[in-house]
């Protein structure tokens, strides 16, 4: 009966530790943030969430062989790429800056580079990379938010060229990314 | 009379086949996903279509597709679905339109936290006053995608699509012809 018991708690750690092998590949990069539960923070509308591990990406990598080089290059060395966007209104504006301000805090005293800080007219927008010891981008991370506009929070993991990141926003149509490339011509 | 008999026989294979292979009725997952969003949605909904194609409806779906001559692509990607569940669900004749009948955002993340426990991978969530989606992933240990499925409530109708396959190509296609932003709505 104990080698039973015994032998059934072994299955069941099995189980526990190999369900959570596959989303630990990522969340133990240097590059990945975790936002939390920003769910609580959605006020109801406007709200898109995406989610693009390795093998997805791979997957999306696929479609562009031909003539498409220098994208397939850019998805090739990503681990992640996760997006979330929801509108800001009275409700949760002063959780969402509360939250930006909080991730500023955390990413910078994590060795993390703020590259962009824009203020204008209310609208926030701060975008952060992660570099390894060889200086390769290996994280970026994108906040931005609007009164009365969007929030937006993006994570993406990987080998990254800044130079062509902004494709990913033009051939996924993921919302809110473009903004990486046009905040980085403006400064 | 021969004639006559071997149809009986072969219609009576057929039979068998279709419900040994679970066909034209969703499964239990596939019922209980369904449940939930049409009590969130306020059970303002009512079945239009529901059914389910297993392997061997998929099997002669197959052959239907491939000797109508059509489009190479489109076989390629049907010969790689084992199995398909569809629900259509109309709004009630009795229930105004202009009531926001979709679930809501909190109703709704409830049902995607279920999906996650059930060993899916939330792809992309979307969340707008009229209109609430979402596409879930299942990998196999190959990480191959195996399964697809696809929520879809608006204020005319709820549609819930699972798929079963090789899903890879499928992935690939959807990518290309909606992006990610757009995947989940316009499904």
């Amino acid at each position: 009966m104990k080698k039973l018991i015994n032998m059934l708690m072994f299955c069941v750690a099995l189980l526990y530790t190999s369900s959570f092998a596959q989303n630990a590949d990522y969340k133990n990069e240097p590059g990945y943030i975790d936002f939390g539960d920003l769910s609580s923070m959605e006020s109801g509308d406007n709200v898109t969430e995406v989610t693009l591990d390795e093998k997805l990406l791979k997957l999306a990598a696929g479609f562009q062989k031909k003539g498409h080089q220098e994208f397939n290059n850019l998805l090739s060395g990503l681990k992640l790429v996760k997006v979330n966007s929801f509108a800001v209104s009275p409700k949760n504006e002063e959780r969402v800056y509360n939250k930006m301000k909080s991730l500023d805090q955390e990413l910078t005293r994590n060795n993390w580079s703020r590259i962009v800080k824009t203020r204008e007219h209310g609208s926030n927008a701060n975008v952060y990379i992660k570099t390894n010891g060889n200086n390769n981008v290996v994280g970026l991370v994108v906040t931005t938010v609007s009164p009365k506009g969007e929030a937006s929070f993006i994570n993406i993991v990987g080998n990254i060229d800044l130079e062509t990141i902004s494709s990913l926003s033009e051939n996924f149509n993921i919302p809110s990314l473009d903004s990486v490339g046009h905040n980085r011509k403006r400064h | 009379m021969k004639t006559l008999r071997i149809s009986g026989i072969i219609l009576l294979l057929l039979a068998v086949s279709f419900l040994s292979a679970g066909c034209f009725d969703v499964n239990s997952n596939f019922r209980n996903v369904r449940n939930h969003l049409l009590k969130a949605a306020g059970s303002k909904y009512e079945k239009d279509q529901e059914f389910a194609l297993g392997s061997v409806s998929m099997a002669v779906v197959k052959q239907v597709v491939k000797s109508s001559h059509d489009d190479k692509q489109n076989i390629e990607l049907i010969k790689n679905i084992s199995g398909l569940q569809l629900g259509i669900y109309k709004k009630k004749n009795d229930v105004g339109k202009a009531e926001t009948d979709v679930p809501d955002a909190e109703s709704f993340n409830e049902i995607c936290r279920m999906m996650e426990k059930g060993g899916y991978i939330k792809m992309v969530r979307s969340i707008n006053k009229n209109e609430v989606s979402a596409v879930f992933l299942k990998l196999n240990k190959q990480q191959n995608l195996t399964k697809m499925l696809v929520i879809s409530v608006n204020q005319n109708e709820l549609v819930l699509i699972d798929i079963a396959g090789n899903l890879d190509r499928l992935f690939e296609t959807a990518l290309r012809d909606k992006g990610l932003g757009k995947l989940a709505i316009k499904y």
